[in-house]
């Protein structure tokens, strides 16, 4: 592993769509396609959308980032395809997983594809262990019940996936206890756990917030590997976009529970389109010159309670014009193969977008 | 209860397009339940009965000499005679109306147990609050005097101070004070040591605030709560206590009209049950009634069920 | 042994002096934990001085020691030349109570049982010993409120009512009440999200700039200290590895852990490169390794730096390295 700055990893680097040794995206048969998700809360001011109408897809051995703040329903929109929203929550739309409906399954087949299928990392390493259990307990615990595997056998395994995500001395990790590791050790058996059953993706909800940012590198390089040599899916949900630019193939930017922009991460951060896409890229302390102040964006995410009519960003939007207030904007397809949910535009250089069918109804 | 049960949930948020909504689960029924637990204190139905209950009291004791048929201590009626239209509770073995004694008692009990609860959380949570704050030896002082009192059962205690004291209702205040402010203490220290290291102390101290300034402007205002609700709870525990004392023989002297003692001669009078029975029910519904309230202000002011009645 | 950041800021004076210092936590019937070691630094009158370093480094110890929260255990903090006396019993002198302290979790820094404005208003007259009457009080609060981009007719609300941005603010309006000289930021950013960082961040360097104060800025989030801080002093695993002018070390660091820390930044629009990791983890502080606390994990190690303490050296003036294979540089030529 090299440390000198700038150095290109060692393995091939992520572009989009067209690199080589990159596990392919293929549109033809996409993991996890999800259409017109919607989640309805319970609010003490009555009912409103957390997810409004949400659509995305992942392909076999893709790495799908989901970027917003607080407040734009990332952590719902993953939650709701494991089925694990809180009380009350009711979802419509679709969300299927190799072809199978998720919505709506019962508690038992939701159980086969939960943490077989589909696996969940969380932001907190301290949390995602239980305390006061062993290392081998916890890890094989899960996938005896989903694989039936004797003791041995997952004892087995899970020195497998602890020396795959670099655990130094698995064997003697396995019987330790998790406060017995730092932060990044916790957060590398998390994903250990959740490989453990081989699923086909991995949702990584902020996984690398709460660590330090050279431990953050080490989980980056780690996801990456596992997509790379196991064809594992990810789907990473952060706000952070250095973290989306290094790692994510294709980002979706999700905004007041819509999306506001999707597409592949170089064309999406290297040229923004939508004023809130802009607006981030503009506001991180990269972005302006040493010296001269950040360029936030003005105001603050609205919450479920206060969301604006029309388009949700409109009031925090310069370039912000009377239909914004009223209609929500549409998400359409541009001639670079994004799509980008924003009536005005104004971010275009010199073409105007395709006047392509819009994909999906919000 | 709220309007969202009126409309079905996909006409509230309009889902259209290939709207395939989940059914009603039982974790939705359960949210309408507990829904129902965080209401308000005001709208609570147990909390309500207390309070009702609470304010009769009060009013009973305030207009009393209104209210009595007779003076309490006037001998003027038959002896033990059972209740009718004159005497609507009966009388007792001296010919009194147990009506006008009971609500007469409620013009000692309810005052009373208030003062002293009153004295004994200013005092407990006052030591407390020091020992919580100082740490090192003045914690340990106070905490082991009080941990003294904590190893007696509350009314054996109060019996053998009052006896020492020697039989007088006075005493018997004194005693019930003394051992109830550990209790006080105890919350009131917990307390102050899990606030004395948030970081608004802190910051109060790096702006120059002195021990005692922190303990009452900022420490205050954040231990009352909880304070208050041991304090309302304790009000009934307070009328029980007296009661107690009073009934053995040790609070109020006769001919002194208190529930506690009239339970005591009603003992003493077992076929003429309602000479014990009355001042019982009162004592009682008294008591019930600060249980109820105290747990509703408990739940008013847990904090997570709190931010949710906020809401 | 150790950096000393000493430059003295734009005009010379130096508000904040800490010299070798070293604050350890006892533990029973063990040696002491060193959080922090042999640490020099200095903060001048309007400049921001950054502090950045990882979990475990120390850097809130240290921070914590700046302001006399905690005691050291070895070496001095000066504030104005004045030795600093960590807070025990009674109230904090007068002389001291210019030098403030911003937190990290704006929610717990304000009592959450007292009105905004009283808070503040406290903060006047503990901070500074004014004698005011409450109209006076009311107006500099509201000034102050106004100061930090919130409007003065909030002063009656309690902290719950507002979002984490605005409360760090609040929180700021009360450490100005007190019309402090320097003040040292405890990751004042780091629970907000990222519009209210961004703003927060472009408050206290406007604030700094305005009134010559000087500002110690510990953070974790290197972006943002590069942004704000003058100088930048980088800490891991309880010593200052490296301090310096913030755009000398960024563009080119002197210490091989300075180099792991920047590479391993991820960076926005770099075109899908993945951040350079840096392998192993913090050591036990309980277990420090032997000569240099870095060599473990440095790529650069040599067998010296295994038993041998490295001295600081200045590789350029004001810019330091604890590194033995650092090597003085002329100004301005690699």
């Amino acid at each position: 592993m090299t440390v000198s700055p700038g150095a290109s990893p060692t393995g091939p680097g992520l572009a989009g769509p067209a690199a080589p040794a990159a596990a392919p995206a293929t549109p033809a048969s996409p993991l996890l396609v999800v259409e017109s998700l919607t989640v309805a809360l319970r609010t003490s001011r009555g009912i409103r959308r957390a997810v409004d109408g949400i659509s995305f897809s992942i392909g076999r051995g893709e790495i799908l980032g989901i970027a917003g703040e607080s407040g734009s329903g990332k952590t719902l929109t993953a939650l709701s395809l494991l089925g694990l929203l809180p009380m009350g929550a009711r979802t419509s739309g679709s969300v299927r997983f190799e072809g199978r409906e998720l919505l709506g399954l019962k508690k038992r087949e939701l159980r086969d594809v939960r943490g077989r299928q589909v696996a969940l990392v969380s932001q907190d390493p301290a949390t995602a262990l239980h305390p006061l259990l062993r290392i081998d307990v916890q890890m094989t615990e899960h996938v005896r019940a989903h694989l039936g595997l004797s003791k041995e056998q997952a004892d087995e395994r899970a020195i497998e996936m602890l020396t795959a995500v670099r655990i130094p001395d698995p064997g003697s990790a396995l019987f330790s206890y998790p406060h017995q590791f730092s932060g990044g050790m916790r957060q590398r058996i998390a994903i250990a756990m959740a490989l453990a059953c081989e699923p086909r993706l991995l949702i990584a909800d902020e996984p690398t917030t709460a660590l330090d940012v050279t431990v953050q590198a080490g989980i980056l390089r780690l996801l990456d590997r596992l997509r790379r040599e196991r064809g594992v899916s990810v789907m990473i949900i952060t706000h952070d976009l250095g973290v989306m630019s290094s790692i994510a193939d294709r980002i979706c930017v999700l905004y007041g529970g819509r999306v506001a922009e999707y597409g592949a991460t170089p064309d999406v951060l290297g040229g923004p389109r939508h004023p809130y896409t802009y607006g981030l890229m503009q506001s991180l302390p990269s972005a302006s010159a040493a010296g001269a102040a950040m360029v936030p964006i003005q105001g603050a995410p609205p919450s479920l309670d206060a969301m604006p009519a029309g388009c949700a960003f409109h009031p925090r939007c310069e370039w912000a014009e009377e239909r914004c207030r009223t209609v929500v904007p549409t998400l359409r397809a541009l001639d670079d193969g994004r799509r980008l949910a924003c009536d005005v535009d104004p971010l275009v250089e010199h073409e105007r977008p395709l006047a392509g069918a819009p994909v999906t109804q919000s | 209860m709220s309007t969202a049960d009126a409309p079905s949930f996909e006409a509230g948020t309009g889902l259209a397009g290939n709207g395939r909504a989940a059914p009603e689960t039982d974790a939705e029924r359960l949210t309408r339940q507990d829904r129902a637990a965080l209401r308000p204190p005001w709208r609570q139905p147990l909390a309500l009965i207390g309070i009702s209950i609470i304010v009769v009291w009060i009013l009973v004791a305030i207009f009393a000499p209104l209210l009595a048929p007779y003076p309490p201590n006037l001998q003027f009626g038959p002896l033990t005679a059972a209740p009718s239209h004159l005497y609507l509770f009966g009388t007792d073995e001296l010919g009194r109306d147990v009506f006008s004694r009971v609500l007469y008692g409620s013009r000692l009990s309810l005052p009373l147990a208030a003062l002293l609860v009153a004295v004994a959380m200013f005092l407990g949570s006052v030591l407390g609050a020091i020992a919580g704050f100082s740490a090192g030896a003045v914690d340990s002082v106070i905490m082991r005097i009080a941990d003294v009192v904590f190893a007696f059962p509350g009314i054996i205690l109060a019996l053998a101070i009052a006896a020492a004291l020697g039989a007088q209702l006075r005493n018997a205040v004194i005693a019930v004070i003394i051992v109830s402010w550990p209790s006080y203490a105890r919350l009131s220290r917990g307390l102050v040591l899990g606030a004395r290291s948030s970081e608004y102390v802190t910051s109060a101290r790096l702006l120059g605030s002195s021990g005692w300034r922190t303990m009452w402007v900022e420490l205050r205002p954040n231990i009352a709560g909880p304070i208050l609700v041991l304090a309302a709870l304790d009000i009934g525990n307070a009328v029980l206590l007296l009661s107690g004392l009073s009934f053995l023989g040790l609070g109020a002297q006769p001919p002194t009209a208190e529930w506690g003692s009239m339970v005591a001669e009603g003992a003493q009078n077992f076929n003429s049950w309602w000479i014990g029975l009355f001042p019982g029910l009162a004592i009682l519904t008294v008591v019930l009634a600060f249980n109820f309230l105290g747990d509703a202000l408990r739940d008013m002011l847990d904090p997570r069920t709190a931010r949710m009645i906020r809401k | 042994m150790s950096v000393t950041a000493n430059d003295g800021g734009p005009s010379g004076r130096s508000l904040l002096e800490l010299e070798d210092l070293d604050v350890s936590y006892a533990r029973r019937g063990h040696t002491p934990v060193r959080a922090v070691i042999g640490a020099s630094l200095t903060v001048g009158v309007g400049e921001i001085v950054g502090l950045v370093g990882e979990s475990g480094c120390g850097k809130s110890t240290l921070g914590r020691a700046a302001v006399g929260l905690l005691r050291p255990s070895a070496g001095e903090v000066r504030y104005r030349g004045e030795p600093v006396q960590a807070l025990w019993r009674g109230p904090r002198p007068a002389k001291f109570r210019s030098l403030q302290m911003v937190f990290q979790d704006p929610y717990s820094s304000l009592n959450p049982r007292r009105r905004v404005g009283r808070q503040i208003a406290d903060a006047i007259r503990l901070g500074t010993g004014a004698r005011i009457d409450d109209r006076a009080a009311t107006a500099r609060v509201g000034t102050l409120l106004e100061r930090v981009g919130l409007s003065a007719a909030i002063a009656h609300r309690y902290p719950h009512e507002f979002s984490g941005g605005q409360c760090q603010r609040i929180a700021i309006a009360r450490v100005l009440a007190s019309e402090p000289s320097c003040i040292v930021a405890d990751e004042p950013i780091s629970s907000l999200d990222a519009s209210a960082q961004a703003q927060i961040a472009n408050l206290l360097a406007g604030i700094v700039a305005e009134s010559g104060l000087g500002m110690l800025f510990i953070s974790h989030d290197l972006s943002v200290v590069r942004k704000i801080a003058d100088r930048t002093i980088v800490m891991y695993f309880g010593r200052v590895v490296e301090s310096g002018v913030t755009e000398r070390i960024w563009s080119d660091p002197a210490h091989p852990y300075t180099r792991g820390l920047i590479g391993a930044i991820p960076k926005p629009g770099a075109g899908g490169s993945l951040p350079s990791e840096l392998t192993g983890d913090v050591p036990d502080p309980a277990r420090p390794p032997t000569g240099c606390r870095f060599h473990p994990r440095c790529p650069e190690a040599i067998d010296r730096c295994r038993t041998e303490d490295p001295p600081p050296v200045e590789v350029e003036p004001g810019w330091q390295s604890l590194c033995l294979r650092s090597e003085p540089r002329r100004a301005g030529v690699r």
